[in-house]
């Protein structure tokens, strides 16, 4: 960089014979001008040995014209460069010019990391470098004093000029360039003084460089004048040039003492690493350019990944699943927070009842689907009878005033029961098409060892839904009116026991059948109580052992309470054999709760009594009728009006009473055992009857209080007998069970059901009390008057 | 429990007018059948495809709602189907028997 400024130095002038010899060939021709050029010398003797060639147009020149300086300025431009360098555009459609490359090339460009002692960065460094760093900076200043006092003041005196340090940074790059061979010509003098700090590493070599480098600078600067006037002068040039290097020589010397000081610093204190500072006269940056690795290209040919075509349809429903599918794990994730603790017992009954009891489980849904599809075959096969059942209206009701008809449906039967009597049928009160049947025996010779109970649907004729197999004969059975699914059984051997048909499992739920906790005869009919105040569950049961047995169901077991012994006649005791005294007791067949106050119940006897109890006096009863002279079958309560009851026997006989009156209001005789007499829902007037014969009767009061309205043979009367019958609660159906398993059901034709008209007064009455103005106004008739005696004063004053 | 299931099929097979009872597992492979190879197959397949097609049309009607049921009714005979999502069962029924 500072070769380019100013004019060529004659000692550079060995190094660079090209530069030499176009000097030459342009600016001198004189042979005088071989004393100024030392090196050139030789140049000129190769060049006199020829005929110097000149060309034609040379334009001679004077002395003084040769003498003229002419300034040379190097520019950055390359001659040989051409300019006009254009390319073709397919942009524009046209050459346009092109930038001119670059004349320079960079090869290296790398940044020192030296600093120079002196510069405020260094002094940083030192800072940095902490107290120790500066001690031995201190004590290097003061050792090279004391060894150089007079040098060192020199070099301070030297680092103030601004010159100077320009020189130091020629000194070195000079000296790295042209290496130390260069002074040796003309820094002879400086040698003396050179060779006293010799030893001390590369600071003698720097301050040789120095010193050699000095007189050229002060000749080529100084001196561009006195080297036109003469080459004597030069001599004097080198002379100063001497001097000078002798002062060169000296800070060289300092410089020396410096390094010296400070590696006796470093030997001091040798634990304590300083930072070597780069040297500041004698540094260079060394580059190499290496080797190029060559290039390599290696390939290799993967087995290529697997492809798949993956297709597939979005529906609403699928995004709709997927979010249901989310928010269901986040769900679980809560609970599972949630539920951490109560993790420990029952884990596995759990899941066993989940099994059974989980309706989402796929054996449930199996066993649903394939219901649903029995359900659908019968459907197809019985499609008449299921539109009869819906649609179907005996047209001929018209023409037949106060006589109506019964229209057998579906029979339904279950094939391992079809010997068993029906014992009781029992609609569900909330599935109205959903009835139980209970099969047993009511010949006392006939007892087989087991029974059981078939719930049917309307909906499935072929087959029972349910069918419960129990060990002796079933003789009552009633759904809970709340929790229908919980079925009460009454059982030959005396005991009572619940099932619960969503379990689907053989076992009861509660069981009477240890020997104190049951009855001591058959069961003849259970009825569900009103629960607790405790809100638990209680059944009562009457048997032929003359108790009426109430029962809790707790947690796990039946708790049975004796309600009333139905002693028969509480006054006299009959006299027993030995003298002793005996209480005879009924045997209880039917009971019956009042309808509005759920204390009050009656119960028939096997005797023909029915007694009027109440749940909260044991030991005696509130009423008792002698209501017939057989066995009473059944007691039954009228939907409309609480107070009137109905009751028949084997007697023949169907009885209609008034709660508080042990006089009859009505008598029906049917000339056969009478099985079982229901009141209908839909009407107060309307009750129906079946008798042993196979015979239905349906009477409707309001029609006629002697004749029934519809007598109908309903089994063959020769093999079998009807024992039992239920209303359907919301359909005009009636079920009919007989003597081998099978139950009837049979629709009431319109003329059973007729339903009183309101009149305009009574415009305003809701059906229900039509019903009970209607079936009032009847009993008016048939009530006697309560005062009916004959003053005796007149009687016999007749007399 | 699972007997009852066989217990049911068992009487559905023998109540009258049923041509026969096929029940196709998740996997659309008939798994209990009463018709004969060539039949059952035909039936599982198309039915299948049927029954899939029918809950798509329910379930994009509405998502919440769900197929239960299907029952075709042909001139010769009425082919009930549950389509779950576990199985698949089949009756064909001649009703006119």
């Amino acid at each position: 960089m500072p070769r380019t400024k100013g004019p060529l130095r004659p000692g550079t002038s060995a190094l660079k014979p090209a530069k030499a010899s176009a000097l030459k060939l342009h600016g001198t021709q004189g042979a005088g001008e071989g004393s100024r050029l030392e090196l050139g010398e030789d140049m000129e003797t190769w060049g006199r040995a020829r005929a110097l060639v000149k060309p034609d147009d040379q334009v001679d020149l004077n002395e003084n014209e040769l003498k003229e300086e002419i300034a040379r300025v190097l520019t950055v431009r390359t001659p040989q460069q051409s300019e006009g360098l254009v390319i073709w555009s397919h942009k524009d459609a046209a050459f346009v010019q092109r930038a001119v490359p670059a004349s320079g090339a960079l090869l290296l460009d790398m940044p020192s990391t030296c600093l120079h002692i002196d510069s405020p960065e260094a002094r940083e460094q030192a800072a940095y470098l902490g107290a120790a760093g500066r001690i031995t900076l201190a004590e290097t200043l003061t050792m090279a004093a004391k060894a150089a006092p007079k040098t060192f003041k020199k070099e301070s005196r030297r680092s103030g000029g601004g010159e100077d340090d320009e020189e130091e940074e020629e000194a070195d790059g000079e000296g790295d360039a042209d290496g130390e061979g260069e002074a040796d010509g003309e820094g002879g003098e400086g040698k003396e003084r050179g060779s006293v700090s010799e030893g001390a590493g590369d600071a003698p070599a720097a301050g040789a460089d120095t010193s050699s480098e000095k007189p050229e600078e002060d000749a080529s600067e100084g001196g561009s004048k006195k080297d036109a006037e003469g080459g004597a002068e030069s001599g004097e040039g080198a002379g100063e040039a001497a001097e000078e290097g002798d002062e060169g020589a000296s800070a060289a010397d300092a410089e020396g003492e410096d390094g010296v000081a400070a590696d006796a610093a470093t030997e001091v204190f040798p634990s304590r690493p300083v930072k070597k500072v780069a040297n500041q006269f004698n540094f260079c940056d060394r580059a190499a350019l290496t080797y190029n690795n060559p290039y390599r290209t290696l390939s290799t040919q993967t087995e290529p990944p697997p492809r798949d075509t993956f297709s597939d349809q979005v529906m609403q429903y699928i995004i709709y699943d997927a979010y249901q599918k989310d928010w269901e794990e986040k769900q679980a994730g809560k609970e599972k927070e949630v539920k951490q603790v109560p993790k420990q017992f029952g884990r596995q009954a759990e899941r066993k009842l989940d099994e059974r009891t989980n309706p989402d489980s796929s054996l449930n849904r199996s066993i649903r689907a394939a219901k649903t599809i029995e359900r659908m075959l019968n459907q197809n096969t019985s499609d008449d009878i299921a539109k009869d059942c819906r649609y179907y209206e005996d047209g001929s009701d018209e023409f037949r005033e106060g006589a109506g008809t019964l229209l057998p449906l579906w029979k339904f039967y279950y094939e391992p029961t079809k010997k068993f009597h029906v014992t009781n049928i029992c609609w569900n009160p909330r599935y109205h098409d959903m009835f139980a049947v209970t099969m047993g025996y009511l010949e006392f010779m006939k007892q087989a060892a087991s029974g059981a109970v078939c719930v049917f649907t309307m909906k499935n004729p072929s087959y029972p839904e349910y069918v419960l197999h129990t060990a002796s004969s079933v003789m009552a059975a009633e759904f809970h009116h709340e929790q229908v699914n919980l079925l009460a059984v009454g059982l030959y051997d005396g005991s009572v026991a619940v099932y619960d048909l969503q379990l689907s499992q053989q076992d009861p739920v509660f069981r009477s059948d240890s020997v104190h906790n049951k009855h001591c005869d058959m069961v003849w009919q259970v009825t569900w109580g009103q629960d607790t105040p405790d809100g638990e569950l209680n059944l009562y049961s009457v048997s032929n052992d003359g108790n009426v047995f109430n029962w809790v169901l707790t947690s796990s077991t039946l708790h049975q309470t004796t309600v009333i012994s139905l002693v028969l006649d509480r006054a006299t005791p009959v006299a027993g054999p030995d003298g002793t005294t005996l209480t005879i007791t009924g045997c209880g067949t039917a009971i019956a709760f009042h309808p509005t106050n759920p204390k009050v119940f009656l119960v028939g006897t096997e005797e023909g009594q029915v007694f009027k109890c109440s749940t909260e006096y044991t030991s005696m009863y509130l009423l008792s009728y002698s209501a017939h002279h057989m066995p009473v079958h059944r007691i039954h309560f009228n939907y409309f009006l609480p107070d009137i009851f109905i009751t028949c026997s084997s007697d023949w006989r169907i009885k209609i009473w008034e709660d508080g009156r042990t006089e009859p209001l009505f008598v029906f005789d049917l000339h056969c055992s009478v099985g079982d007499v229901q009141w209908a829902p839909y009407s107060s007037t309307v009750f129906a009857a079946v008798t042993l014969d196979g015979k239905a009767h349906v009477y409707d009061l309001n029609v006629s209080r002697y004749q029934p309205i519809c007598v109908q043979n309903i089994v063959s009367r020769k093999k079998n007998r009807l024992t039992r019958l239920a209303f359907n609660k919301k359909h005009p159906l009636i079920v009919v069970g007989d003597e081998r398993g099978t139950v009837t059901s049979l629709k009431l034709s319109p003329n059973l059901r007729v339903k009183p008209k309101a009149t305009k007064k009574q415009a305003h009455l809701t059906p229900h009390d039509l019903e009970v103005l209607k079936m009032d106004k009847l009993l008016a008739l048939v009530r006697e008057p309560f005062i009916l005696q004959r003053p005796p004063d007149t009687e016999q004053a007749v007399e | 429990m699972a007997s009852e299931v066989e217990e049911t099929l068992k009487r559905i097979q023998a109540h009258k007018g049923v041509v026969g009872t096929i029940v196709v597992n998740a996997e659309g492979i008939p798994i209990k059948t009463t018709l004969d190879n060539t039949t059952t197959v035909q039936y599982a397949g198309l039915i299948g495809q049927l029954s899939d097609k029918a809950r798509s049309v329910v379930r994009d009607l509405d998502p919440t709602n769900d197929l239960t049921f299907l029952r075709i009714r042909t001139k010769k005979h009425e082919i009930m189907v549950a389509p779950d999502r576990e199985f698949i069962l089949i009756v064909i029924q001649n009703p006119m028997d």
